[in-house]
């Protein structure tokens, strides 16, 4: 980087209008969304597409032209990495405290060409998570001049962009019969610097092979904007839920989550989450979900996800034990085996980086990392 | 004599309706999974050709006075010229398609929701949901009904949206996340033979997007020590590379062929799944190579 700086100071020349030559522009500086020496000015949320025949197009936020240019006519600077570029490959950005660059899927509609895509472009935030600038490369770029309307990349157009969902998970699915599921992990490190809505869950949980309906006993962070953990039980399906009441936890206290089938009666799931004697308790309503044909996880999950600030530390399940019942007597039960798989949710990698599902020992370890 | 005789007929008709009745039973269970997994592929097959449409955000969490966007992509595929037309309305949950009120406080909107589309092209429509202080507290489920036509669409979909007071409902955004399996985690078979299994993606809330299947053999089970696949063994998965819809099944027919010159052995195999936007995924297959 400091190489790179230091070529384009090297250049040592004013912010100057380009030269237009049959409607290209000549452009002999770096790109900047400051009016700044050495530098030449794009409107700030700019998008830089480069095309395969050596065509940069500068565009602006509403997909109108600001600038076309020929890379094959503008200076060329070395990069940190040695690599000679046309200045038009470079922005200087004065990377401010706070702003982030990601790479993630990028579409914007154009004036001349329709949508562009770019599932690998980069794009750089400002600290209030605003767009700086965005790259774009045609590589793997498909035109599709019919798309009705405007459909610009949703990271850029939800506002406050955020992600909510299972974040990663291992998992073994369609498990033909369990009656009980133990687990037991630390509390991780906080989120470091989360925003306020943003909200955690982990947990090992059971739901039908057809969705729709978990129990789990839950590891939470910032429930009710408390900025705190706290350890409830939960059942839930898409139209109602239940908890227990909450126990509060503390970073490096040990939880363990259970999940037992009473299989008497009315069968039903009760889920209950410990600390030491302290706990909290639910029971699932009878038929809610059985115990044959199940999907069993250790989750991540996350609400109001902006970026790695706002997802805790890495957690370890570990000691996790699967049993049957037989003849559905919880004191005559059996081991089954289970074995794990990974499951990384690719959305969530266009906020948060360092994820990882890590199978640690078989059946009975798996952390789920972040990058915290 | 004649007695016996009548008695020993007897048993042997009795025998005889028996044996057929087993024969029958047997050959049924043992022709049912292949005929299933027929179906599947057609399923599959269908799937790739036919008009399609699909939600891009199926979980969405706004409080009080927020407005969230979606998107649904349509594809024609070779179908077309036709109008399109889309509906969107509240139900009672996923899969379900009788509408029921509104609730104060939550509206929806989709633009365009009507159009001319041609063949061979994606078109996106702009879903638009908006909350105001009246909303309660919840789980909505929204049904997006769309048709083309003439032209058969697969398309219909369904978005669900919980409303934050303060409480969060840990578990069930991922309630119907995209998932797939192995139908045979082990295969066992001679040199020169050649057996099949299946691979189904269920996608539950995952899509538009591209999937991709990809095979490497691996020292061992969630090793990552990658080696060459020895000349003699073939394995082949078909389709391997496609685009996928919401809450559909895909089924994939793996092929596995031995060469007569295969040396005996364990070979274990990583099956890597990549989900475009929502999953990356593997699992392992163990080819037993025994005579």
């Amino acid at each position: 980087m400091m190489a790179a700086i230091a070529v384009i100071i090297s250049l040592l020349i004013v912010n100057v209008p380009a030269e237009e030559k049959e409607n290209f522009s000549v452009v002999k500086y770096p790109f900047s969304a400051k009016k700044t020496m050495n530098t030449y000015y794009i409107p700030e949320g700019s998008i830089i597409y480069h095309y395969n025949d050596g065509v940069t197009t500068v565009y602006n936020k509403e997909g109108k032209i600001v600038l076309k240019t020929k890379d094959s006519e503008t200076p060329k600077i070395l990069t940190p990495l040695g690599i000679e570029m046309p200045v038009t490959y470079c922005f200087q950005g004065n990377m401010e405290r706070g702003s982030k660059v990601v790479y993630g899927s990028f579409r914007i509609h154009t004036e001349d060409k329709g949508v562009l895509i770019d599932d690998k472009a980069l794009i750089e935030y400002k600290p209030d998570d605003s767009i700086l600038y965005v790259r774009m490369h045609e590589r793997g770029w498909k035109p599709e001049p019919n798309i009705v309307i405007d459909h610009r990349d949703q990271i850029a157009q939800k506002g406050t962009r955020s992600f909510s969902g299972w974040i990663e998970r291992s998992q073994d699915l369609d498990v033909s019969l369990i009656d009980e599921f133990n687990a037991y992990w630390r509390v991780p490190l906080s989120p470091p610097s989360p925003h306020y809505n943003s909200v955690n869950f982990l947990f090992n949980g059971i739901q039908p092979i057809s969705g729709g309906k978990i129990v789990q006993p839950v590891l939470e962070w910032n429930q009710l904007q408390s900025h705190r953990w706290t350890a409830r039980a939960w059942w839930a399906s898409t139209t109602e839920s239940r908890c227990g009441d909450p126990i509060n936890v503390y970073f490096w206290d040990i939880v363990k989550g259970c999940l037992e089938y009473d299989g008497y009666g009315q069968p039903r799931w009760q889920v209950t989450i410990w600390k030491g004697s302290n706990y909290s308790y639910v029971e699932a309503p009878a038929g809610f979900i059985g115990d044959s044909h199940v999907d069993v996880f250790t989750v991540l999950e996350g609400k109001y996800i902006q970026n790695d600030n706002d997802v805790p530390g890495d957690a370890t399940f570990y000691n996790m034990t699967f049993y049957k019942y037989i003849g559905g007597n919880p004191s005559n039960k059996r081991p089954i085996t289970i074995i794990w798989g990974k499951w990384i949710n690719q959305s969530a990698k266009n906020y948060l980086t360092g994820l990882d599902v890590k199978i640690l020992s078989q059946p009975d370890k798996v952390k789920l990392c972040t990058a915290n | 004599m004649n007695k016996t005789k009548k008695y020993l007929t007897g048993v042997i008709v009795i025998l005889a309706i028996s044996m057929t009745m087993f024969a029958t039973y047997f050959y049924t269970e043992r022709t049912k999974k292949p005929n299933e997994m027929e179906r599947e592929l057609a399923h599959t097959k269908k799937l790739l050709e036919v008009p399609v449409g699909s939600i891009t955000d199926h979980f969405l969490v706004l409080r009080s006075e927020e407005m969230r966007e979606t998107y649904y992509m349509f594809y024609t595929r070779n179908s077309g010229p036709e109008k399109v037309n889309y509906t969107i309305y509240r139900v009672r949950g996923v899969y379900e398609k009788e509408e029921i009120p509104m609730p104060d406080g939550l509206t929806v909107s989709i633009e365009p929701s009507e159009f001319v589309a041609e063949p061979h092209k994606k078109y996106t429509s702009k879903i638009t949901i908006k909350t105001n202080s009246k909303l309660e507290s919840g789980i909505y489920t929204l049904y997006l009904h769309a048709s083309f036509g003439k032209y058969e669409l697969l398309g219909d979909d369904w978005i669900r949206i919980e409303v934050l007071d303060d409480y969060s409902i840990p578990g069930i955004s991922g309630v119907y996340s995209p998932w797939g399996q192995l139908h045979d985690n082990s295969i066992t078979l001679k040199p020169g033979e050649t057996k099949e299994t299946y691979y189904t993606l269920h996608t539950g809330e995952g899509g538009p997007g591209n999937v991709t299947y990809t095979l490497f053999r691996v020292r061992k089970e969630y090793g990552e020590d990658r080696l060459p696949i020895p000349k003699g063994l073939t394995v082949t998965i078909e389709p391997n590379k496609f685009l996928a819809r919401s809450h559909e099944d895909y089924t994939s027919k793996l092929t596995i062929k031995t060469s007569s010159e295969l040396l005996q052995g364990k070979y274990v195999l990583s099956f890597n799944v990549y989900f475009e936007n929502e999953m990356k995924g593997e699992e392992w297959i163990i080819i037993n190579v025994e005579s």
